[in-house]
């Protein structure tokens, strides 16, 4: 059931990861959890199997682009949403060419977020 | 090289031309959020690695820095302290990301800003940073640094 | 770095900061010519640099009580501690300034302009000084306080 899909949130930012709960809760989606750097979210991926995965662009340790490739070169058909302040045409191309499907915008608005979950699953 | 030992030895260089001998008495990591001093110059960078660093010292501290700087003793010439303050952080930063080896050596650090006043507090970075604290004579200052 | 653009780069900023706000907090903004409110009490100064073919910085200066505010309705609660709070303003400050870089970078294609972290200080009788920068700013009221807006470019 799609509505009970798992959603992992990679973000430096703890604001980043209650908004993403506050906008795809109500929806019946779960959050699992929430990695501060792209590495940590490589092992909250290979722990939690979420089926969406919420990927900021900058992070320390390891960041959102690297992150994204290391996910796709696992995981081809893997579901990721890239978050960034910044979403300027080089970065979105950048992310498209490793395989993102999906870039928001920081802030988002809710629905953005559930759309662009929904539209993945 | 790591970033901890190019700035050490960026200030040593640095320092030493101003006739200062800095002696570094400590390396602390530190909680996001920590104090800062009265004058504080902050200097971002980014391309291939990114982070900041900010140089905090006490007023009395950066008027003699800025006295070896400028071969003259300020007084209460906060422009000209806030100026040399502001050089001196440059400097050192750039000296020490160029002491990295970063394979495309591309790095940028735009102009310093400086924050002076009261009871300062500063977050540079969501993880931990490190400060490290140099003595010189009787003064002493500290370099605050992250890595993102 | 000519009048024209350092106004152009301000307008970015500030078309980005009125959005980000509206839609993180629904606070409304009115402009002011003479931010007075922020005083020399505990007050807030936001920094984040850019670099690429020019380098500057943002800068948002706002006292405690809109701090909180900005925070309560970013999160619905006030914040558990300090750090909390310092967090998600070094994070609303990047949000506008990525906003409003985003504006700048896809107007002029070759400025490649990057952010460097954004830096949160909090203190008495702040004062915020950038040498060497030419700087173009503007203020807005809240319903909480007020809160000011520069951007700074190298040179000029």
């Amino acid at each position: 059931m799609t509505e009970k899909a798992k959603v992992l949130v990679i973000d430096d930012s703890p604001f980043i990861s209650k908004a993403v709960r506050k906008a795809v809760e109500p929806e019946g989606f779960e959050v699992v959890g929430q990695a501060f750097n792209g590495r940590e979210g490589l092992e909250m991926i290979r722990d939690h199997q979420p089926e969406i995965i919420i990927l900021d662009v900058t992070m320390p340790v390891m960041d959102g682009l690297e992150t994204a490739e290391n996910i796709y070169r696992r995981n081809p058909d893997a579901k990721v949403i890239m978050l960034s302040a910044m979403g300027d045409e080089k970065l979105v191309t950048a992310a498209k060419r490793i395989g993102v499907k999906r870039f928001l915008n920081k802030p988002f608005k809710a629905e953005e977020m559930v759309a662009a979950i929904k539209g993945l699953l | 090289m790591e970033l901890k030992e190019a700035i050490c030895r960026s200030v040593q260089e640095i320092f030493t031309m101003l006739n200062l001998r800095p002696e570094l008495k400590q390396v602390i990591e530190e909680p996001s959020l920590t104090s800062a001093s009265e004058v504080n110059a902050l200097v971002g960078f980014n391309y291939s690695i990114k982070g900041n660093i900010v140089f905090a010292l006490d007023k009395n501290t950066a008027r003699q820095v800025t006295a070896a700087m400028t071969g003259s003793d300020p007084g209460e010439d906060d422009s000209k302290v806030k100026n040399s303050i502001g050089d001196v952080a440059k400097i050192v930063t750039d000296l020490a990301l160029g002491k990295m080896n970063i394979n495309s050596s591309i790095y940028y650090t735009p102009a310093p800003t400086l924050v002076t006043g009261e009871n300062v507090f500063l977050l540079i970075s969501r993880t931990q940073s490190k400060r490290l604290s140099f003595q010189i004579d009787n003064a002493e200052f500290s370099i605050a640094y992250s890595l993102d | 770095m000519e009048e024209e653009k350092l106004f152009f780069f301000h307008k970015c900023m500030d078309d980005a900061f009125r959005k980000v706000v509206s839609q993180l907090t629904g606070m409304s903004l009115t402009p002011i010519t003479e931010p007075s409110s922020i005083t020399d009490e505990k007050k807030f100064s936001l920094i984040v640099g850019w670099v690429g073919q020019n380098k500057g910085r943002v800068l948002f200066e706002l006292n405690e009580k809109l701090a909180l505010k900005i925070f309560e309705a970013m999160n619905g609660v006030p914040p558990d501690d300090d750090l909390e709070l310092y967090l998600h303003l070094a994070e609303f400050a990047n949000m506008v300034s990525g906003n409003g870089i985003t504006g700048i970078n896809d107007f002029y294609k070759s400025s490649e302009l990057r952010l460097t972290p954004p830096a949160v200080f909090a203190g008495e009788k702040l004062e915020i000084t950038s040498p060497k920068v030419s700087s173009a700013g503007g203020a807005y009221r809240l319903e909480y306080g007020a809160i000011r807006l520069e951007i700074g470019i190298e040179g000029g």
